[in-house]
């Protein structure tokens, strides 16, 4: 058999001379350069590379990509650094690209990278990844134009809707969670607000934000079910922070974020205030049960830990139904403006009605049946009439009194009739349909009249 | 059974000619709205909506149907559009309770993923799943 022909000793050093002209030439470059192999791990910055992030080749060398064996600190630590150069997917299917970021925390000063991505390679392989950073400045960091003051007056009347005296109740419970929001606004740590469906979480916590002192900054609503994970991350990671000032981010169902953007918010809170005095406060809410949540291992444990730091109960509404008057009050008053007349009250026999519902959509149903309400009624108040239909009791009451004997015996001679259609008459079969001993239906059979069919 | 309804608020029709394809085949009835009133009137019919308003144009006229959205229907998912010149038009944006709000760096294209995610009925888990 041939041997394999050995390479050309001066194709070989020709090939390295090249090597270290073209290193000899990034090195020379002012403009910070970084080179990816195609496994996304990093093989080659430059020296001005190394002056921007204070990191030399030798520390991030191949860290680019997260492994899982490597749990040291430092590489912990490089994670933002490196999520910050990971190329976006049209790089690697072959085209250049050109992208805004924010600069990772911890080792470079705050400011917008403006990363350059050149993959390297020819035809359907992909041999590497040449970045290129720029310094660029903040979107709207020059003089930005005033807000509009119809704009300031809006978000100001909004953000004065957030009071505590909203919050007004007789239920202890309710009281309760006064309290604890009084408590939460004098401090920053995370909270955790839990509560059925509709029962006002976010509310709450707008209130919270409104009575701190980051009430200035921007109160961030995430719904994490529904939103993509990139446009989470975005917001979440600092790559798009609303002007650069603390506020808020409130997670709407934190349990359906990613895994890996649970370990990364995890970590994020983990590093505490002292490390990052600009920062998000965090806030989440979630209408089932954490301990569900976490049993069924949706949400991890530790970022439980560090959500629910304070965590407020929100009661349902059927079990504050002493506070409808008020409720239905302060939801006409947000509604005024959707319709041509300012509808203030509810008449008393529509309050009774509101009063009997057992309200499973909880404050989030209130509002939509007043919404509806209001738009058919035609005075200044909302009569029974004008109630959606669902809401008014589907038995009709009877013109003559019924005994309650004579009732019950209807049922449950309808009962036993409809047990031995389904069973075939088999009446041990039906007994235990009914959950009831055999002769005790063969008793009741005889007592109702009910005939043995063959 | 209604269909779902995507809205959007803008002056020049690009947002609109984004999510179309998207809207004709999720079977989403697409609505490019210029006036107020018929943005609300649409919004009363119930069922699920979203709202995109792109900003820039006319900011008063398009935060005072923000405010009125999100004040008046809070069921309806709303997302802002911007180009990012004036930072402090996100915050107003998130303050008045809108869902999502893109402005660059983020690439627009992102908005199909934003809005088709927005479509979806919130996920509803109960003590049964677990």
């Amino acid at each position: 058999m041939a041997a394999s022909p050995t390479p050309e000793p001066n194709a070989e050093r020709a090939k390295s001379d090249d090597g270290l002209r073209w290193t000899a030439f990034f090195q020379r470059s002012q403009i910070p350069i970084f080179l990816l192999n195609r496994r996304q791990q990093l093989v080659f910055v430059n020296r001005a590379w190394e002056a921007l992030t204070g990191l030399p080749l030798g520390r991030v060398r191949g860290s680019l990509r997260r492994r899982r064996e490597q749990r040291a600190r430092p590489f912990e630590a490089l994670k933002p650094l490196m999520r910050v150069l990971r190329p976006p997917r049209e790089v690697l299917d072959g085209q250049t690209a050109r992208i805004r970021r924010l600069s990772p925390r911890g080792q470079v000063s705050r400011g917008w990278w403006e990363i350059a991505f050149f993959p390297l390679g020819g035809g359907d392989q992909l041999h590497g990844v040449l970045g290129t950073i720029q310094l660029a400045p903040l979107p709207g960091a020059g003089p930005a134009s005033p807000l509009p003051e119809k704009l300031v007056n809006l978000r100001l009347q909004r953000c004065h809707e957030y009071r505590l005296d909203h919050l007004h109740s007789e239920l202890p419970a309710m009281q309760r969670v006064v309290e604890q929001v009084r408590l939460a606004s004098q401090s920053s740590v995370p909270v955790l607000l839990v509560g059925e469906p509709g029962t006002g979480k976010q509310w709450v916590a707008r209130t919270v934000h409104q009575l701190s002192e980051q009430r200035e900054a921007p109160f961030v609503a995430l719904d994490c079910s529904r939103l993509p994970a990139l446009a989470l991350e975005d917001v979440l990671l600092g790559e798009h922070q609303p002007a650069q000032r603390r506020g808020v981010v409130y997670l709407k169902e934190p349990a359906s974020l990613s895994r890996d953007l649970q370990d990364q918010l995890c970590q994020w809170l983990s590093h505490g205030e002292e490390a990052e005095p600009n920062r998000w406060r965090v806030m989440a809410g979630c209408s089932v049960d954490p301990a569900l949540e976490l049993r069924a291992g949706r949400l991890r444990e530790d970022l439980y830990c560090q959500l629910s730091l304070l965590t407020i109960a929100l009661p349902p509404l059927r079990e504050r139904l002493a506070d409808l008057p008020f409720l239905t009050e302060q939801i006409l008053r947000r509604l005024h403006g959707d319709t041509d007349r300012r509808i203030t009250a509810v008449a008393p026999d529509a309050l009774d009605l509101l009063h009997n519902h057992a309200w499973p959509g909880n404050l989030r149903e209130l509002h939509a049946v007043l919404s509806a309400a209001s738009r058919r009624a035609r005075g200044d108040r909302i009569g029974l009439a004008d109630l959606a239909a669902y809401l008014r009791p589907s038995v009709p009451v009877p013109e003559r009194a019924l005994p309650l004997k004579t009732l019950l015996a209807q049922v449950e001679r309808r009962l036993i009739e409809l047990a031995l259609r389904q069973t075939k008459q088999n009446k041990s079969r039906a007994a235990e349909l009914l959950a009831i001993w055999r002769p005790l239906l063969l008793r009741r059979m005889k007592a109702l009249g009910i005939e043995e069919q063959a | 059974m209604r269909l779902a309804q995507l809205l959007v608020w803008e002056s020049d029709g690009r947002v609109a000619e984004m999510l179309r394809e998207c809207a004709a085949k999720q079977q989403w009835a697409l609505h490019e709205v210029r006036q107020a009133e018929a943005c609300l009137g649409l919004l009363r019919h119930g069922g699920r909506n979203v709202l995109v308003v792109k900003v820039g144009r006319d900011l008063e006229a398009e935060f005072t149907l923000l405010e009125q959205v999100t004040r008046c229907f809070p069921e309806a998912s709303v997302v802002v559009v911007g180009d990012g010149d004036n930072p402090g038009l996100a915050d107003v944006a998130w303050d008045l309770g809108v869902h999502y709000v893109l402005v660059p760096p983020q690439p627009r294209h992102r908005l199909v993923d934003i809005v088709t995610g927005l479509m979806k009925s919130p996920a509803k888990r109960s003590e049964d799943e677990s």
